[in-house]
């Protein structure tokens, strides 16, 4: 299904809070919401979030994508709270962040990803990103900052991940 | 890989490369384990951060699944993803456990080559995941010159990426990627099994093939299989090699070009 990425990132938008995190036995979590529009669940749509039981506050993936068929996403924007790698831009984007790592926090915007002369993503997952500064303090500021960047209204109700807080 | 430094200098210029080389590798502790983040990126921008632990005077050495994470995100499911790990594990002399490739038991001598090979294998499962990505969208051209330059990486050999070649019509094709490997000149453009793609390749090559000293063509193609008699049609003018085929023939084949 082809949908206007453009418009559904600049629309507001509501996550279908219908499944809580999901762990496996080497620790990932994870959380897959639908999107919907105007009432509307769009096909292919959703918010994924990842984590890692063994690390609180620590490497919270949020990323909006478009499924094109089983085995091909189109990811469109992703925030990385506090991940393990640093991220660090080609020689594109924003000239200050060219070839500079980006250790912390950052944010891949739709709109710094979006090829707007061919209508599309720039190739490679969404190879552009931001720091986010000031850092999220924790969890539910981290879901404070996705929800306006991405326009979820609702991405406060996203339980915490349950992570091992003793280890 | 060894970078020539051609200026020797200043103390300061001394200073400046010693303190870049620990920039290029850090090592952070944190409850979870130990993570050495190495100079290799993943194509999206990520570098490549494996992680060490130590276990009676052995270490192993984990990517943590990072990889994994990477081409999940591209929407690759566990089985596929499995499915090239294993061959890259093999290739570089790791190990797939179906959720990170892994040294185990490495002796301190042997640490040092186990977090760079568990990298490479990271960073080349990655490089796989984003060309099959890619392919499903018809934007294999760049993903295609990752692959090239990470096959030859450490050798006497250069890629370009989309240069022009000109035809025997005079007419400059644009393709993905020229290897030159001494007197050896080669050509790779990822073809999908689309007619159009078909179509576009087999004009292009057909036009370069009648130059004198015209370089080898190298259609790279997801499966041969899947083209039916689309094949026999790209083969007329060029060599049709998988793009899971391994990096040592890719080189190979270059070399006798």
């Amino acid at each position: 299904m082809n949908i206007d990425y453009p418009s559904i990132m600049a629309a507001q938008k509501s996550a279908l809070i219908s499944a809580g995190w999901i762990s496996d036995e080497q620790g990932r979590q994870r959380l897959n919401l639908s999107l919907e529009v105007d009432g509307v669940t769009i096909e292919g749509l959703s918010l994924r979030m990842t984590s890692n039981r063994t690390m609180p506050d620590r490497k919270v993936m949020c990323q909006i994508e478009h499924r094109l068929s089983p085995n091909l996403v189109e990811p469109l924007a992703r925030i990385e709270w506090r991940p393990l790698r640093p991220h660090r831009n080609y020689q594109r984007g924003p000239v200050e962040y060219r070839l500079i790592d980006i250790p912390g926090s950052h944010n891949h915007s739709f709109d710094l990803n979006w090829f707007a002369a061919e209508s599309r993503m720039l190739k490679e997952n969404l190879p552009l990103a931001v720091p986010i500064l000031p850092d999220p303090e924790g969890f539910h500021q981290l879901l404070a900052l996705a929800s306006k960047e991405f326009r979820i209204i609702n991405m406060g109700s996203i339980p915490i991940p349950p992570w091992d807080l003793m280890l | 890989m060894t970078v020539n430094i051609l200026r020797r200098g200043s103390a300061d210029f001394e200073k400046i490369l010693a303190a870049v080389s620990r920039e290029l590798v850090s090592v952070e502790h944190n409850p979870a384990g130990t993570f050495v983040r190495t100079p290799l990126t993943y194509p999206g921008g990520s570098g490549v951060v494996v992680q060490v632990g130590e276990t009676e005077n052995q270490f192993y050495v984990s990517d943590f699944g990072m990889a994994f994470e990477e081409a999940e995100s591209m929407g690759v499911t566990a089985s596929v993803f499995s499915r090239y790990a294993n061959a890259i594990a093999e290739s570089t002399g790791t190990r797939f456990d179906n959720h990170s490739f892994f040294v185990l038991e490495a002796s301190r001598a042997q640490l040092a080559g186990a977090i760079v090979a568990v990298a490479n294998a990271s960073q080349a499962a990655v490089v796989h995941a984003a060309f099959r990505a890619a392919d499903h969208t018809g934007q294999t051209d760049g993903l295609l010159f990752a692959r090239l330059e990470l096959a030859f990486r450490g050798r006497n050999a250069k890629v370009i990426r989309e240069p022009k070649i000109y035809g025997h019509s005079a007419t400059a094709w644009r393709v993905d990627a020229l290897v030159r490997s001494g007197t050896h000149h080669s050509i790779f453009e990822a073809v999908s099994k689309y007619p159009a793609s078909i179509a576009a390749a087999s004009t292009k090559f057909h036009d370069i093939a009648l130059n004198d000293n015209a370089p080898k063509r190298f259609a790279v193609v997801r499966s041969k299989a899947e083209l039916g008699t689309y094949l026999g049609v790209l083969s007329q003018a060029a060599n049709v090699i998988e793009e899971s085929i391994a990096n040592e023939t890719i080189v190979k084949l270059a070399e006798a070009a």
